[in-house]
């Protein structure tokens, strides 16, 4: 492997790195998202008379919410080629990697 | 001077059974109708799809129509009558929504309401009762219509009824019926099978959805109180 190589290996290798970092850090979900449902841990007001009426029990009560959260996925989930859900992790990497290999292919071929 | 005390007294009869109209106006014969109409949409329905290759939440916050309840004597004449549009479920990725309201699955297009009515209110127990509500546990019986199809459904739910107060004034006008539910349903039984040749039912979704209902109604309609405003 010559110098050229190397680097490109290695910035292709950092690259890498840093998307799953950021795909992790976001969520590690499977999916590319902007808007997040999910279930949380309902936060019970004292003076809520709901609370005081026994409607609540004694269980965990969670509630659905709609958040506005980017979640980098491993898959896209585009409708369309512009769609920004069209960034994820597969659609980085493929690319990037494909790129590095035809490289390597085409410089072992000068040489 | 006889004949104006006549129609004094004749306006006041008049005035006081008017007043009395208007502040029962809510009430049914059987207990109070509870109107299913949030101007903050806090009322959800959530389901739950879990398989082996992904679990899905999607949720909707537009659930309307009503709830008939006697706090007195819940098993007495029940009654409720809601409903959901299909095109408002979300599970936050629109590609995903997308194929949900789609002709594969629920189609939106050919069917566009998501409908529950209980008919029928059974096995009720007062679980906690105060000087301004009254909660009980019960099973509530009637349809589930979704995707064409009607099927009978029980239902086990939580139910408190608030008397107004400034507290639930906070909330709604009137006095205000909170409601807790979660059901599951096959949904083979609905003939929802996904798109043809993709086995998608059983790997990326449950055969069986759990769904729960988190809803609050109020014996005034809120449009009808902010009109008044």
């Amino acid at each position: 492997m010559n110098r050229v190589t190397k680097k490109t290996m290695l910035a292709a290798i950092i690259l890498s790195s840093v998307i799953l970092i950021i795909w992790q850090i976001t969520g590690g979900d499977f999916y590319t998202k902007y808007q997040v449902v999910e279930e949380i841990e309902k936060k019970l007001d004292q003076s809520d008379p709901l609370l005081a009426a026994g409607f609540y029990g004694n269980s965990t009560i969670t509630e659905t919410i709609v958040k506005n959260e980017f979640r980098f996925g491993l898959l896209p989930t585009a409708s369309g080629i512009f769609d920004k859900h069209t960034i994820a992790v597969t659609t980085i990497l493929t690319p990037l990697w494909s790129a590095v290999i035809i490289l390597q292919f085409i410089w072992r071929k000068k040489r | 001077m006889k004949r104006l005390k006549q129609i004094l007294i004749m306006s006041t009869l008049v005035i006081a059974g008017v007043s009395a109209f208007a502040q029962n106006k809510h009430e049914t014969d059987n207990g109070y109708r509870f109107y299913i109409e949030d101007p903050m949409n806090r009322n959800t329905i959530t389901f739950k799809s879990e398989a082996p290759l992904e679990d899905i939440i999607g949720t909707s916050n537009q659930i309307t129509g009503f709830i008939n309840f006697n706090p007195e004597n819940p098993q007495k004449n029940g009654f409720a009558d809601l409903n959901v549009p299909v095109s408002s479920l979300n599970t936050g990725i629109p590609m995903r929504d997308e194929h949900l309201h789609g002709p594969g699955w629920l189609d939106a297009g050919a069917f566009p309401e998501i409908n529950l009515e209980i008919n029928e209110i059974k096995k009720a127990e007062l679980i906690k009762e105060t000087d301004n509500s009254r909660t009980f546990e019960l099973t509530a019986v009637g349809n589930f219509t979704l995707h064409g199809i009607n099927r009978e459904i029980d239902i086990p739910a939580r139910i408190t009824f608030l008397k107004e107060s400034d507290m639930t004034r906070m909330r709604l006008p009137g006095h205000l019926l909170a409601v807790r539910a979660d059901f599951t349903i096959q949904l083979a039984d609905y003939e929802i099978t996904g798109p043809e040749g993709m086995p998608i039912i059983g790997a990326k979704v449950g055969k069986e959805i759990k769904i729960s209902v988190n809803l609050i109604g109020g014996t005034v309609l809120p449009s009808l109180a902010q009109e008044k405003m």
